[in-house]
């Protein structure tokens, strides 16, 4: 081929060939993922992954017919991609309600939309802008892949499986005998629900009616009740495995700032192992918390925006997500989808306790998390007006609408088919204002508490927690001296256990802990004595 | 087509209001910074390119030669 006689090279291979779309939002997840390499759950970072990989073709068959090429269509959907994925993070330095923000999204959108109409209309092969994009896309993500391909040599010893750190329980039994003593199980988890002396004393709130209506109905509380640790993951994982979590310190490979590990215990606990070994259906409410999200052993789950949290997270930081959390657009807005899972998750119970089954059903509620999304009647409130309350007013509306919520759901299931043993445990308190929250009103956590300099005051603050357990009618009387009910989580599943299953658990002695800070995850310290009794 | 697509900014803009990465609902952290970081190796590597493309047509600008290269990048012509 030539033209006026003077030959034309013919393109090399990174300009013929415009890959650039399909890596483009490759690169942009392995960003965040490399930054969170230490919680996300790879198979949801897979999944993720492989949706961005079968969508971004799609974008560029859509536009191809309308730029007369592939090259020119995959310049335009990269255009597009770059602007709806990179945008809002090159704004991150931008206060919120800022006119400069809507300046200069105003701006970049106007960018966009002149380049591609410019590409539109002018007459380019887009030879070089195809070799440029290709070359882009393969060098930006280097050092993310540097860095992660470090980071799983020197943790590939690190994948051990639940079931080692925490063998399975003895095999129960599955005489007609022992099935009929088997009664439900529900254990319900208000997220960061504080213990009535705490509310009283630091939130100025009166908890005594609601707990008076648990002891009418046949439930033990146990006041002044502390977490063994003071975190979710660290909490969950050690009542759920019917243990303290020492088991860890065997595994000396484990890296001090990896959650995986420990995540993975709570997501294949030893409850869930047990109960579905005994024939129970299990039922999980989760949030979007990644680790509590999904039990592997359940029959049923029940959630609102139900996604790996890797993909929430991803989705949050685009455009659309963007454009979601300033408008409350529907269930894409994890704001309004927080709201609508927290009341659909008590209808959703409410329905549950009617079945005729042998279940066991773990809700981790966070109505008392913030974001505190409802005002005292339970209604969905805008950020606005949720941010327009007084310092404690959120939390102690949320633990009102929470007691309404409960009542509701322990009537339905006392009315119920079954016999069952509810657990009414929160996994920690709320954090204290003096450590140093980013934004009170979030989820935002703060990553770095040196929680060993903590004051007792501090920690009585951050592990009080509510703790009532109901056991059926018939069967309370067994609650005796001799075996009296646990005073903390850890003892909770092996009363349950030795009851019902007849499987020797010795309660542990009842012990509280922390760990030194998120660098060291693993490293606890007791800190028993420093909590009043 | 689109003067209406233009028209839609202002209500964009309107919509972006409240815009800086918002406080998700999530523990995982954003990545801003590994974003920022590729934004700034894909710009570097971006304006290498485009000056090795673009070589040839700056030594004559700077040579003061009136004439202009050849299109290095073959980059002319819809098809």
């Amino acid at each position: 081929m030539s033209v006026a006689g003077k030959p034309v090279p013919r393109d090399g291979t990174l300009a013929r060939l415009p890959f650039h779309p399909l890596l483009l939002p490759l690169c942009f997840a392995l960003a965040v993922y490399a930054r969170n390499r230490y919680e996300a759950d790879i198979a949801g970072v897979l999944w993720v992954m492989l949706a961005l990989v079968l969508g971004a073709p799609l974008l560029v068959l859509l536009l191809r017919p309308l730029y007369g090429s592939w090259r020119r269509g995959a310049v335009a959907a990269s255009a597009i991609l770059f602007y709806l994925l990179y945008e809002p993070s090159l704004l991150f330095w931008l206060e919120p309600s800022n006119s400069l923000s809507v300046a200069i999204f105003a701006g970049a959108t106007l960018l966009l939309l002149i380049v591609l109409l410019r590409l539109w209309r002018s007459p380019t092969r887009a030879a070089g802008l195809t070799l440029a994009l290709n070359a882009i896309v393969l060098v930006v993500p280097l050092p993310d892949i540097w860095q992660l391909g470090n980071w799983a040599a020197e943790s590939r010893a690190t994948i051990a499986a639940a079931s080692e750190i925490f063998p399975d329980l003895p095999t129960p039994a599955t005489t007609a005998a022992s099935l009929r003593n088997q009664p439900d199980i529900w254990y319900l988890v208000p997220d960061r629900y504080s213990n009535a002396a705490i509310l009283r004393s630091k939130f100025g709130f009166d908890n005594g009616p609601f707990l008076a209506t648990l002891r009418e109905n046949g439930f033990t509380i146990v006041d002044g009740a502390h977490a063994n640790y003071q975190r979710t993951a660290v909490s969950m994982a050690s009542t759920l495995n019917l243990d303290y979590l020492d088991a860890f310190s065997q595994f000396t490979e484990i890296d001090g700032r990896d959650w995986r590990p420990l995540y993975r215990t709570l997501t294949d606990n030893r409850v869930s192992r047990f109960l579905d070994r005994a024939g129970y259906r299990i039922y999980r409410l989760g949030s979007h918390w990644e680790p509590t999200r999904r039990d592997p052993y359940a029959d049923g789950h029940f959630n609102v925006f139900d996604m790996p949290e890797f993909g929430q997270r991803l989705f949050t930081v685009t455009v659309p997500g963007q454009l979601a959390y300033a408008t409350g657009f529907g269930a894409i807005d994890g704001w309004y989808a927080h709201c609508q899972r927290l009341q659909r998750q008590f209808d959703d119970l409410v329905t549950l306790a009617g079945r005729d089954e042998r279940k066991y059903v773990l809700a981790h509620l966070l109505i008392t998390h913030p974001p505190f999304v409802v005002d005292e009647q339970g209604r969905c409130l805008d950020r606005a007006e949720a941010n327009a309350r007084p310092a404690a007013a959120p939390y102690v509306d949320s633990v009102k609408v929470a007691n309404t919520q409960f009542t509701r759901l322990i009537d339905a299931i006392q009315a119920g088919p079954r016999p069952a043993v509810i657990v009414l445990m929160a996994d920690e308190g709320p954090w204290p204002q003096t450590m140093k929250l980013l934004k009170p009103a979030t989820f935002a956590s703060s990553e770095m508490v040196d929680w060993t300099t903590l004051s007792p005051e501090q920690l009585d603050l951050k592990m009080g927690i509510l703790m009532a357990i109901h056991l059926p009618q018939d069967q309370q009387s067994t609650a005796s001296a001799e075996d009296p009910l646990p005073a903390s989580p850890v003892n909770v599943f092996r009363m349950i256990f030795r009851r019902y299953f007849d499987l020797p658990l010795e309660p542990l002695p009842d012990r509280h802990f922390i760990y030194h800070s998120d660098e060291s995850i693993y490293d606890f310290v007791d800190v028993t004595e420093r909590l009043p009794r | 087509m689109i003067e209406r697509i233009f028209g839609l900014a202002p209500w964009l803009a309107l919509a972006y209001l409240g815009f800086g990465i918002s406080s998700a609902q999530a523990y995982l952290d954003p990545g801003t910074g590994s974003i920022i970081l590729q934004a700034v190796i894909g710009a570097v590597t971006g304006a290498l390119i485009v000056i090795k493309l673009y070589w040839y047509k700056l030594k004559q600008f700077f040579k003061g030669d009136g004439k202009n290269g050849a299109d290095e990048g073959g980059d002319k012509g819809r098809s």
